[in-house]
């Protein structure tokens, strides 16, 4: 009813809203990480690439500040080395030790995910060439099961899903090795 | 001119479609290992006017149970040595090699050029991205993809058809890839996948997507959206599944 008393037009196309319960769909963690998303799909031979490089750092700065004051631990560093943005290099860094990171967007990305290699550690794939730019590097989503990559992703959102974990699971195996200290 | 006639004798005895078109046709095939060797020896003997191969690999000794290169080609290009085999094969095919990788440099550039003048581009790759690369790519430039893959225990096998348009694409019905049902637990990854390759299921996907790829590009028979091999069952079943309208590759509403 309005505030005179008559009542509300009726609207005859209007339809049920459908109602979305975010709490029951965010169900992941790194669902909370939509602003790891880019909302520009553009290659780097496109036009629209330096937009989507401006999306591309924003989000790799907020994945960063998150590192530093959530989760005290900013345990990578990566920037562009051109003003192209296709590569990038950084540092991934363990306590005392730290290790080259090496990162190729390719003209096919983001259709791709990022091509991503740290040379010291590539002892643990044994793939003799599995990348044409970069030769050996992080062994990933080969696989439909274990893929998860779309055009919206964030260099930034590969560095969480799949750079963290493989780097988490090789440190685990050389401290149970003995290599690591 | 003769020996020419001889070589296609059997094939023109074929009677659901006149072979002697492929002369004029012209197939991409992208990755040229276990499944690639394989189709483009059968397309070039059948005679396929011109094949555009790419492959940024080289030969290695681990290819040699299931492929046709031979021991002497260890360390060439892959694309370079099959080219090689395939003048000897069948003089009257074309065959242009790009050793390069599709998705970036001179290798995107070639595809990107080839894809404007090939009537079917075959997809023969390991990786899922790129295969949902190529599919992106055909389905934009409207050319019909036949995707091949076996699974990581070498046993089963796929073929995907993707005719833009009409057949699902690679990506529909793949609630896998949807942004909502992304599973990211952390993996156990140990760092190693070399997958199994076995020499009868990569010839009989092969065979599958050539097979596919005749009905495609002659226009005959029923094409098969999607085949599944069950190598241990010894079954052939046909999946005649349907477009999801909301593909974000290929749907009309795309998210």
């Amino acid at each position: 009813m309005t505030p005179t008393g008559a009542p509300l037009p009726r609207d005859r196309f209007a339809r049920p809203r459908k109602i979305v319960d975010r709490y029951d769909t965010a169900k992941q963690e790194d669902d909370l990480f939509y602003f790891l998303l880019c909302g520009t799909n553009a290659s780097p031979p496109d036009e629209k690439w330096p937009l989507r490089t401006l999306e591309e750092q924003y989000a790799l700065d907020r994945y960063f500040e998150y590192l530093k004051y959530m989760e005290k631990h900013a345990w990578i560093e990566l920037a562009a080395t051109g003003p192209s943005a296709t590569r990038w290099r950084g540092k991934v860094r363990d306590g005392a030790h730290a290790w080259d990171l090496e990162v190729i967007l390719k003209d096919a990305y983001p259709a791709i995910p990022p091509a991503c290699r740290i040379p010291e550690l590539m002892h643990y794939t044994d793939r003799k060439i599995d990348d044409e730019a970069l030769g050996l590097r992080i062994c990933d989503m080969h696989m439909e099961q274990s893929y998860w990559w779309h055009e919206h992703c964030s260099l930034a959102l590969y560095l969480k899903r799949e750079v963290s974990y493989w780097v988490q699971s090789v440190l685990q195996d050389m401290r149970r090795k003995g290599w690591l200290k | 001119m003769a020996q020419v006639r001889e070589r296609y004798d059997r094939l023109k005895r074929f009677t659901f479609a006149d072979f002697s078109k492929l002369a004029a046709k012209r197939v991409a095939i992208v990755g040229v290992g276990g499944l690639g060797a394989l189709a483009a020896e059968i397309l070039a003997r059948a005679g396929v006017g011109r094949l555009a191969l790419f492959d940024y690999d080289t030969v290695e000794e681990a290819n040699l149970n299931r492929l046709v290169y031979r021991t002497s080609q260890i360390g060439q290009p892959k694309v370079k040595a099959l080219a090689a085999h395939l003048g000897d094969a069948n003089p009257d095919a074309e065959v242009v090699s790009y050793p390069h990788d599709v998705t970036t440099g001179r290798g995107y550039v070639g595809l990107m050029g080839e894809l404007d003048k090939c009537d079917l581009v075959l997809g023969c790759v390991d990786t899922f991205g790129v295969r949902l690369f190529l599919n992106g790519k055909c389905v934009a430039a409207k050319i019909p993809l036949i995707d091949g893959g076996a699974s990581e225990n070498g046993i089963n096998g796929a073929v995907h058809v993707v005719i833009p348009g009409k057949t699902p694409c690679y990506r529909c019905n793949r609630p896998a890839l949807k942004q909502e049902q992304v599973t990211t637990d952390r993996r156990d990854v140990t760092g190693v996948c070399a997958f199994t390759s076995l020499p009868t299921t990569m010839a009989i996907v092969a065979s599958l997507q050539c097979q596919e790829a005749f009905k495609v590009l002659l226009k005959f028979g029923r094409v098969a959206p999607l085949l599944l091999y069950n190598g241990l069952d010894g079954t052939l079943e046909r999946v005649d599944w349907k477009r999801d309208p909301k593909c974000p590759t290929c749907g009309r509403r795309k998210t």
